[in-house]
């Protein structure tokens, strides 16, 4: 029943090492398994075990005492973190939801903006001689958009790297709609 | 099973090997993003059975995962899995110290021609539940974290396994190991297996 020899990096050094060592002590396993529990059905010999240590008493002093994990401590645990207190301050974890919040907001502003020039420049671009400005203003909002996004993918990497992948902001009802500039 | 809810089971909750204590005491080792996602218990070896369950039930819900572990001396002690158990094609160690790249020493025994076979983070980390709360991380000796054979598990490597289970989860042996640099987490280095559960976030 001893873990096999000493373990190597299999990828490169010996992977037949390790695969054998970790096959060899399988069928140790096995076989010690056999000889203790012949024909003993694993369910059943989980739950000799069990007896078993309930009966020795370790469960008095051990983990199944305490009180058993309950998932509204997690929930608790989420709105004491999201919670904003009465005079505004509130935990980092706020503070930098304040701020995407913020900045996301800003860039719908944003783009809500250069929609409306586009828009306005698209109606006048009913003559031909407008028809290259339009576009060129098309250009310069979608890089201004890429801009603000890139800047605001910046300013999460430096102050929110730790929150990225618990925060995600729902998307604007523009990209749900599957809509670009 | 999310514990708490209508289908609560007192019987089978004396039964569950995490506590309030120890979820309390894990969460300060936990990467930010999970503290506050709930947890969710995806695998036991009450319902479950073995461990190509175990490997089955990891892929449906993917993502960082807790393995607990009791032995039949009521030591009980496990691992965060900071990537979701899946069987390896090629047994190799995955779970890697990408983020910590430049720190990668000689004592590191992963040659640099073999980077594409570990992935993953340097998060990975051993703990002991019972009787004291220690948490054994990744001492960057070298990179092998998990190891995920269809006969096995092991966790930790470069001498010994730091955990070593056994395909039906009945038994198991725990040594020292230089990835995470922990003593023996059981009651003996070769130990009777209680109970095995994975806990998710959710």
């Amino acid at each position: 029943m001893r873990p096999p020899i000493a373990m190597v990096c299999t990828c490169c050094r010996s992977p037949s090492e390790a695969r054998m060592a970790s096959r060899l002590h399988a069928l140790e396993v096995r076989a010690s398994v056999r000889r203790s529990a012949v024909a003993t059905p694993l369910r059943e010999l989980r739950e000799e075990r069990w007896k078993a240590v309930a009966k020795a008493g370790v469960a008095k002093a051990g983990p199944l005492v305490a009180p058993a994990f309950d998932a509204t401590k997690t929930s608790e645990r989420r709105t004491e973190l999201h919670e904003i207190n009465e005079d505004g301050s509130g935990g980092e974890f706020n503070a930098d939801v304040s701020r995407m919040r913020r900045a996301a907001l800003r860039l719908i502003a944003v783009r809500t903006h250069l929609s409306r020039l586009s828009l306005t420049l698209s109606r006048l671009s009913l003559s031909p001689s407008f028809s290259a400005l339009s576009l060129s203003a098309l250009s310069f909002g979608s890089l201004s958009l890429t801009l603000s996004r890139l800047s605001l993918s910046a300013w999460q990497t430096k102050h929110c790297t730790h929150l990225r992948p618990a925060v995600r902001l729902p998307p604007t009802g523009h990209e749900a709609r599957g809509g670009g500039l | 099973m999310r514990l708490g809810g209508e289908d609560f089971d007192v019987e089978r909750a004396r039964r569950i090997l995490l506590s309030v204590h120890l979820r309390d005491e894990l969460l300060r080792h936990l990467p930010a993003p999970l503290s506050i996602r709930e947890w969710t218990r995806i695998f036991t070896t009450e319902d479950d059975g073995a461990l190509s369950n175990a490997y089955r039930m990891c892929q449906q819900r993917p993502g960082p995962t807790i393995l607990l572990v009791m032995d039949s001396k009521g030591y009980t002690f496990g691992a965060f899995l900071s990537q979701p158990l899946q069987v390896q094609a090629r047994l190799a160690y995955f779970g890697t110290d990408d983020a910590v790249q430049p720190l990668r020493s000689a004592a590191c025994e992963l040659p640099e021609a073999c980077p594409g076979q570990t992935i993953g983070t340097g998060e990975t980390f051993l703990f002991r539940a019972y009787p004291t709360v220690e948490v054994y991380r990744w001492s960057r000796v070298n990179s092998h974290y998990i190891m995920a054979a269809r006969d096995s598990l092991g966790l930790g490597g470069g001498g010994m396994f730091g955990l070593w289970l056994d395909t039906n989860l009945a038994y198991g042996s725990s040594n020292t190991s230089s990835t995470f640099g922990n003593p023996c987490l059981a009651s003996s280095e070769d130990f009777e297996i209680v109970a095995v559960e994975i806990w998710g976030f959710v």
